[in-house]
C-alpha cells in the first residue's frame, strides 16, 4: 500500500472514530449486554440467578401478555405502516407541485410532527374521552354513538393507530414529496404524448421513479411502528387489559421487576426488526420489483 | 501537511470526547443512569459549616412547603447533620429511587411504600432502624400497623401516614332517588348504584370503581378491597406462591365485571370529575381526593356530599390499606445521623402537620405519645369529625396483612392487576383467565 492511500485510510478511520466509540458504548455493548440479561433472571437490587434460556421459554409458552404483545405488534406495524403511507403517498401527490396554496398544505401536515408525541397525546387522550370528549361530542351532535376509544378493547388499538398516522404521515408525506419532485416533468409529458392516462403514469413512471424514496420511507416506518411506545404509554399504558400492549410496552413494564424477560422481549424485538428489515431489504433489491 | 493537520484534529477531538465523563462529576456516579441531579451518592462532611449531609430523596406523599418545611426545621435545630431533599414524582419516582439505591449510588434516606418491598429487604438494601439509632421506647409508640413495617420483628422503615379505602357519596344525588343513608353491604350499594343510573336514565352513574375510570392504577386498590372482603389473599407466604385465582377472586371479579355487563356504570368515566358536577353518585377510593380534588373546598360541593366506611362484603369491610415511609439506605455513611433525620422528619411532632395537609391516618398510639402531640393531632380530627371519623374507622378495621402481602412481586402486581382486571372487565378475558394469567405473571416475578 502507497504511503499516500496509507495515510487517507488512517484519516478516514480517525474520522469514523468518534462515531463507532459513540455505537460501541451506548448501543453494541448495551445490546451485548441486554441479551447476556436475558438469561438471567434478576429484578434490579438483587442477585443475578443464571436460568438459560428459561425467560424465552416462559414467554412463548406460558405467559399470554407476551403472545398478546407480539400479536399487537405485527397487528399495530402492519395497519400503521399501510395506513401511513397511503395518507402520505396521497397527500404528496396533492402537493407536490411548486405553489404558495401547496406550501402552506405542506406545512400543515408537518404541525403535528414537530408537536412533542407526549404532549399530543395527552390531548389526543382527552379528544378520545368517551363522554366528554370532543370527538364523540361531535359523533354525538350528528347522531351517532360514539365507542369508548380508549376504554374498549376493541377500538383502542385502532385508536392509537390513528393517532399515530396523524402525527406522524406529514413527515413521511414531505420525504415522497421531495422524491415526486425529481422525476423529469419530461416523462410524464411523453406519456402523455402516447396516450397514457394518469392510473398509467403513476404505475408505469411514479411508482418506479419512486422507488427508492419509497426504500428508505418504508425502512424507517418499520421501524418505527415496531418501536412503537410513548404515544401508547401516554395514551392506555397498554390498556384496556392487553389490547394496546406492544412489545416494547411489555418490556417497559417488565424492566423494573424482571430484567432477564425484559432483556429477551428485546432480543426478540430485534430479532424480528433484523430480519423483517433483512427481508425487505432482500426484496427491494430484488430485479423483479426494483428494474 | 493539511492532512496530518487533519488527522490530529480528528485525533484530539476523539480524546476530548473520552475525556467528557471524567469532567461530569464525582465517579461512581455514572451508573445511575436515572438518578435526579442533586444525588452525591456519598455524603460527606460539609467543610463550609462542617455539618454531616444527609441526601433525602422524597415522594410528593404532601405538598412540597409541608415537607420542605419540616426539612428546614430539623437543619435548623440540628447542629451536626445538613438534610437536602430532592423531591421526585409518583410517576417515575419509585424507579429513580430503585436505580440510584441498587447502583449504590442512592440517597441516604429515601421513600419506601410502608408495607416495605422484599426487592429492597432481599437485597440487604435497608438499615434496621434500631443501627441508625431507634430505641425500643421508639417503636413501642406506633399502633398495630407498624407490623407492615417489620421484617422478623425488625423494623425498616418509618411510616407517616396511611391511605385507606373510603366511600365517596353524593348525599344530594342518594336523596333525590330515595336514600337516606349510604349504603351498608356490597350487594345494597349494587341495587343503589342500578336504581340511581336506571332511574336518571343513564345521565347519572350510581356507582364507578376507580380503576375502570380514568385513574388505571387505582384498579389495585379497587380489586385488593374487593378480593379481600370477599374473603381472598393475595400470596400464600408459606408457599410464596400468589393466590389471585381462587374461587373468592371469582366471584369479586366477577361482582366486579357486573356492573358493566349490565350497564350500571361506564367504562372511562371519570370518577372524580363525574362525583364533582353530580353525574356520578358514588366511588370508593383513598382520602386523596378530600384534598387533591378540591372537594373539601369546593363551595359548589358544600352540602352534598359526604364520605363513609366501606360496605361490608363476606369477610367484613376491611379495604385497601397502604402507607408511606421512610427508610435508612444500609449503605449510608452516616447512619445514626440519617436516623435522627427519620426520627423527627416522621416523628409524632410533625404528625399533626402531616395531617394538616393530607387526610391520611397517623402511625402512632395516641396513648403512647407526648402530651401535647396528641393534643395536636386530636385538634386536627376535632376540626372536621365528619371527614376524620369514618377515616379513622376504616383504619381500624383493616390489618396489615395484605401490605404484607404485596410486598412480594410488587411490580407484577402492580402493573399485571392494572391490564388484566381490566381484560376481565371489558370482556377481553374471563375472570378465571383474567386471575389464572395473573398468578403466572406474578409468580414469574417471585
Amino acid at each position: 500500500m502507497s504511503k499516500r492511500k496509507r495515510q487517507e485510510m488512517l484519516s478516514a478511520y480517525a474520522l469514523l472514530f468518534p462515531a463507532i466509540l459513540l455505537l460501541l458504548v451506548f448501543m453494541l455493548i448495551p445490546m451485548i449486554n441486554s441479551a447476556w440479561y436475558s438469561l438471567f433472571k434478576w429484578n434490579l437490587v438483587g442477585e443475578k440467578k443464571f436460568v438459560g434460556l428459561s425467560n424465552f421459554s416462559f414467554m412463548f409458552v406460558k405467559d399470554a401478555s407476551f403472545k398478546k404483545a407480539l400479536l399487537n405488534t405485527c397487528v399495530y406495524t402492519i395497519i400503521n405502516m399501510v395506513s401511513t403511507l397511503i395518507l402520505a403517498l396521497g397527500c404528496a401527490l396533492l402537493f407536490q407541485k411548486q405553489s404558495r396554496v401547496n406550501s402552506i398544505w405542506r406545512a400543515i401536515i408537518f404541525v403535528p410532527v414537530v408537536v412533542p408525541m407526549t404532549v399530543m397525546g395527552m390531548v389526543w387522550k382527552m379528544l378520545y374521552e368517551p363522554q366528554y370528549g370532543a370527538i364523540n361530542q361531535i359523533l354525538s351532535a350528528i347522531g351517532i354513538s360514539g365507542p369508548k376509544w380508549l376504554f374498549d378493547s376493541k377500538v383502542a388499538m385502532l385508536a392509537v393507530i390513528l393517532f399515530n398516522v396523524w402525527k406522524e404521515f406529514g413527515l413521511y408525506s414531505i420525504i415522497l414529496v421531495g422524491g415526486l419532485q425529481k422525476i423529469p416533468a419530461e416523462l410524464y409529458e411523453a406519456a402523455s404524448v402516447e396516450g397514457a392516462n394518469w392510473w398509467q403514469s403513476f404505475r408505469r413512471i411514479t411508482m418506479p421513479m419512486l422507488r427508492p424514496i419509497m426504500f428508505f420511507t418504508t425502512t424507517i416506518l418499520l421501524i418505527n411502528s415496531f418501536k412503537a411506545f410513548d404515544h401508547i404509554w401516554v395514551m392506555t399504558n397498554g390498556g384496556p387489559g392487553n389490547s394496546t400492549t406492544t412489545l416494547v410496552t411489555y418490556i417497559y413494564t417488565k424492566v423494573f421487576d424482571s430484567v432477564g424477560l425484559a432483556s429477551a422481549a428485546s432480543v426478540v424485538l430485534f430479532v424480528m426488526v433484523f430480519l423483517v428489515t433483512m427481508v425487505k431489504n432482500y426484496i427491494g433489491r430484488d430485479g423483479a420489483i426494483d428494474e | 501537511m493539511q492532512k496530518k493537520k487533519r488527522l490530529f484534529l480528528c485525533l484530539t477531538m476523539s480524546l476530548l470526547l473520552l475525556a467528557l465523563p471524567a469532567c461530569s462529576g464525582s465517579s461512581g456516579n455514572t451508573k445511575s443512569a436515572g438518578a435526579p441531579k442533586k444525588s452525591n451518592g456519598n455524603t460527606t462532611k460539609a467543610k463550609s459549616n462542617d455539618k454531616v449531609k444527609i441526601e433525602f430523596w422524597m415522594l410528593p406523599v404532601a405538598d412540597e412547603s409541608i415537607m420542605q418545611n419540616m426539612v428546614d426545621e430539623f437543619n435548623t435545630d440540628s447542629t451536626d447533620v445538613n438534610v437536602n431533599m430532592t423531591l421526585l414524582d409518583w410517576s417515575s419516582g419509585r424507579e429513580q429511587i430503585k436505580q440510584g439505591v441498587a447502583a449504590g449510588s442512592g440517597p441516604d434516606v429515601f421513600y419506601l411504600g410502608a408495607g416495605l418491598t422484599a426487592d429492597y429487604i432481599n437485597g440487604d438494601l435497608l438499615l434496621p432502624l434500631k443501627k441508625a439509632g431507634y430505641t425500643a421506647d421508639d417503636i413501642e409508640m406506633y399502633g398495630p400497623l407498624i407490623e407492615a413495617s417489620c421484617v422478623d420483628g425488625e423494623l425498616y422503615a418509618a411510616p407517616i401516614v396511611y391511605d385507606t379505602y373510603i366511600l365517596y357519596y353524593r348525599t344530594d344525588i342518594l336523596k333525590e332517588y330515595g336514600f337516606d343513608a349510604p349504603p351498608s353491604t356490597w350487594e345494597e350499594m349494587k341495587d343503589m348504584a342500578k336504581k340511581i343510573t336506571e332511574d336518571s336514565g343513564g345521565k347519572i352513574m350510581g356507582y364507578q370503581h376507580k380503576g375502570a375510570d380514568d385513574q388505571l392504577n387505582a384498579i389495585n386498590y379497587t380489586w385488593q378491597t374487593l378480593l379481600q372482603q370477599n374473603g381472598g389473599n393475595l400470596m400464600d407466604l408459606d408457599n410464596m406462591k400468589s393466590t389471585e385465582n381462587t374461587p373468592e377472586a371469582v366471584e369479586a371479579l366477577e361482582y366486579l365485571a357486573s356492573y358493566y355487563k349490565e350497564n350500571i356504570s361506564k367504562m372511562g368515566t371519570s370518577a372524580n370529575n363525574g362525583f364533582r358536577e353530580g353525574k356520578v353518585a358514588m366511588f370508593t377510593f383513598t382520602q386523596g381526593p378530600i384534598t387533591t380534588e378540591g372537594y373539601v373546598d369546593d363551595a359548589n360541593m358544600k352540602g352534598k356530599w359526604a364520605i363513609a366506611q366501606l360496605p361490608t362484603g363476606k369477610n367484613g369491610n376491611s379495604g385497601h390499606l397502604d402507607g408511606h415511609a421512610v427508610c435508612v439506605n444500609a449503605k449510608t455513611k452516616h447512619p445514626k445521623e440519617a436516623g435522627q433525620f427519620v426520627k423527627s422528619f416522621t416523628g409524632p411532632g410533625n404528625v399533626a402537620k402531616w395531617m394538616g395537609g393530607y387526610y391520611g391516618i397517623q402511625p402512632y398510639d395516641l396513648n403512647k405519645i407526648d402530651a401535647g402531640d396528641k393534643a395536636a393531632i386530636e385538634k386536627v380530627i376535632n376540626s372536621a369529625p365528619e371527614l376524620w371519623n369514618p377515616i379513622i374507622d376504616q383504619g381500624n378495621v383493616c390489618s396489615p396483612d395484605f401490605m404484607i402481602q404485596t410486598r412480594y412481586g410488587y411490580t407484577a402486581r402492580w402493573d399485571g392487576q392494572k391490564r388484566l382486571i381490566i381484560a376481565a372487565l371489558n370482556g377481553e378475558m374471563t375472570p378465571q383467565e383474567a386471575l389464572k394469567q395473573l398468578d403466572t405473571e406474578i409468580d414469574q416475578a417471585l
